[in-house]
């Protein structure tokens, strides 16, 4: 975990690094000088002929208010990934259990899914899941329903699509792997009820390689997230960055890496917050 | 005779291969109205400036190659040179690139990719500029694992007594070097080639279709599939180029998965 917490502290430091002081000594191309020197806001009292270098584009103010709204934007994006891909496999662990059938159709189609790119997969079926071609069949429905179909249902459905077939067949393994050790027999042979023994003793005990799954799935939701924000055009940091890519304004850019950068590994650290309950040999 | 699945496999995608590539020829000078749909004359369809598709796929298609087999040579001498480096260096040099990789593995390759574009622009528009520093960056960006399987494989090389026989007989390290330590890293070398090839080429395509590669006169699948997805109520420019990246990302996986089953790694 320390070691997690000083590469991302290392990270941030150099970013600001990047940000704030190579610009100023003209090391970093594509930045007007002469724009940074209209916009700054004076020489700080430690470094006298040190101007600080402020956006070009935005007030400080204008800065922080976009950075919030779009940050929560995309948090909120990746949040509903990593909610649907637990409520989805725990559904598709329940139905497979029930009937086999549907456990081999189900397999074969995840297979599939795994080899497309994620990307190209969207590129494919955008037009046959596009408001317009849906609205063909269910016109009459109310516009809230086609904003949130188009807004949050099909960005949400298309993140977390290819995740999911990798991460049903990794719960699967963990649940049945469990199912067959020594103490689940112990437990049928005592009588105790089958609901009881999934509940508190194979999923209390499969949850450690799941959550260490699902912690990294996050971290790769918030990177992920980027391409699904500029497909569907929601206002999240994605556009705000590339813009700024574009444009040569390395303040916001690196802002929001920093950003990026601090929520991918805090995520990817998450699983280490669960402690695994002592296993009875 | 028994024919194979890789067999069949091999010649339906060289046959595809050399019809597009034959079809593509024919279709260098024709030209129609912009945006027209795919048909007889143009199989692909015109693009904005009613140029052909499948000319500018064709070409899209082996820069997009070109791009990602440099990356991936770039990335194993990387790999090679850094993990030699540390082996027969000092203990500073060992923290130097262990330090380097920490600080690699906690930036997500698309940023970490996005910071170097900031430091290396790539604004020249001269191909044989762009596509070496374009490679560049990707194989910096892509290539902290595949370092680690480089430096594991080379700890246990280096450790063989046979290594320490010869050095006891005499000979010099280079000789050491070509004769013993290159043929035996040449299998891990080879297979990591083959393996890092799609995923480079899927980067290319995320980078360039986000405007993060090379600008729109030069095209690669990417740059093809961001210009359809801008213009997207015709249907064709964004159907094919991305149908292009996925059968040739298709092909990659397939050859990978029938060699390995041909030794029974996969069963």
């Amino acid at each position: 975990m320390k070691m997690v917490l000083r590469q991302t502290l290392i990270c941030v430091c150099l970013l600001v690094l990047m940000a704030f002081v190579l610009p100023s000594l003209g090391l970093i191309p594509n930045i007007d000088q002469e724009v940074i020197q209209k916009t700054s806001t004076g020489s700080h009292f430690l470094f006298q002929n040190f101007n600080w270098p402020q956006s070009p584009r935005f007030s400080n103010s204008e800065l922080q208010e976009i950075f919030v709204s779009r940050a929560s934007v995309t948090l909120e994006l990746t949040f509903w990934g990593v909610v649907s891909i637990l409520i989805f496999s725990f559904l598709w662990l329940i139905l497979s259990l029930l009937s086999q059938k549907f456990h081999t159709i189900s397999y074969f189609i995840f297979e599939g899914i795994i080899k497309i790119p994620t990307l190209f997969l969207i590129l494919i079926f955008f037009s046959l899941l596009e408001v317009e071609s849906l609205k063909f069949l269910f016109g009459d429905w109310p516009t809230a329903f086609w904003d949130s179909w188009r807004h949050k249902v099909l960005p949400v459905f298309f993140l977390m699509m290819r995740p999911l077939a990798s991460f049903c067949l990794i719960v699967e393994q963990q649940i049945v792997r469990e199912l067959k050790e020594g103490y689940v027999q112990t437990a049928r042979a005592k009588g105790v009820a089958p609901f009881k023994i999934i509940f508190s003793h194979v999923i209390r005990n499969g949850l450690p390689v799941v959550l260490t799954h699902l912690s990294v799935l996050g971290s790769r939701f918030i990177v992920g997230g980027l391409l699904v924000e500029i497909l569907f055009s929601i206002p999240g940091l994605s556009q705000e960055m590339l813009k700024a890519w574009m444009e040569g304004d390395d303040i916001v850019l690196f802002l929001i890496l920093a950003f990026y950068i601090i929520a991918y590994n805090i995520i990817r650290m998450t699983s280490l917050v669960y402690k695994a309950p002592e296993r009875v040999v | 005779m028994k024919i194979s699945r890789s067999r069949i496999s091999f010649f339906v995608i060289s046959a595809l291969i050399i019809t597009l590539g034959v079809r593509s020829l024919i279709e260098l000078d024709r030209s129609a109205s912009y945006f027209t749909s795919p048909n007889s004359l143009l199989w692909f369809g015109a693009g904005e400036l009613g140029q052909s598709l499948l000319v500018e796929t064709a070409l899209a298609t082996l820069i997009t190659l070109l791009i990602s087999l440099l990356s991936a040579l770039f990335i194993l001498t990387f790999a090679f040179a850094i993990g030699i480096l540390d082996l027969v260096a000092g203990p500073k040099m060992s923290a130097g690139v262990e330090f380097f990789l920490n600080l690699i593995t906690a930036l997500p390759n698309l940023m970490l990719y996005i910071i170097l574009s900031r430091i290396i622009a790539l604004n020249s528009q001269s191909l044989w500029l762009v596509i070496p520093q374009m490679a560049f960056l990707i194989s910096i960006a892509y290539f902290g694992s595949q370092y680690l399987v480089v430096q594991a494989r080379l700890k246990q090389i280096l450790f063989k007594p046979y290594l320490e026989g010869a050095q006891a007989i005499g000979a010099k390290p280079i000789y050491v070097f070509v004769k013993h330590i290159i043929p035996e890293l040449y299998p891990i070398l080879k297979r990591m080639f083959q393996m890092t090839l799609p995923q480079l080429i899927l980067a290319e395509g995320t980078l360039s279709f986000l405007g993060l590669g090379l600008r729109p006169p030069l095209v690669t699948l990417g740059t093809l599939v961001g210009q359809g997805f801008k213009l997207r109520p015709y249907i064709h420019l964004l159907f094919f180029p991305s149908l292009v990246l996925v059968i040739l990302l298709f092909i990659y996986d397939f050859q990978i998965r029938d060699r390995l089953e041909k030794r029974n790694i996969i069963s």
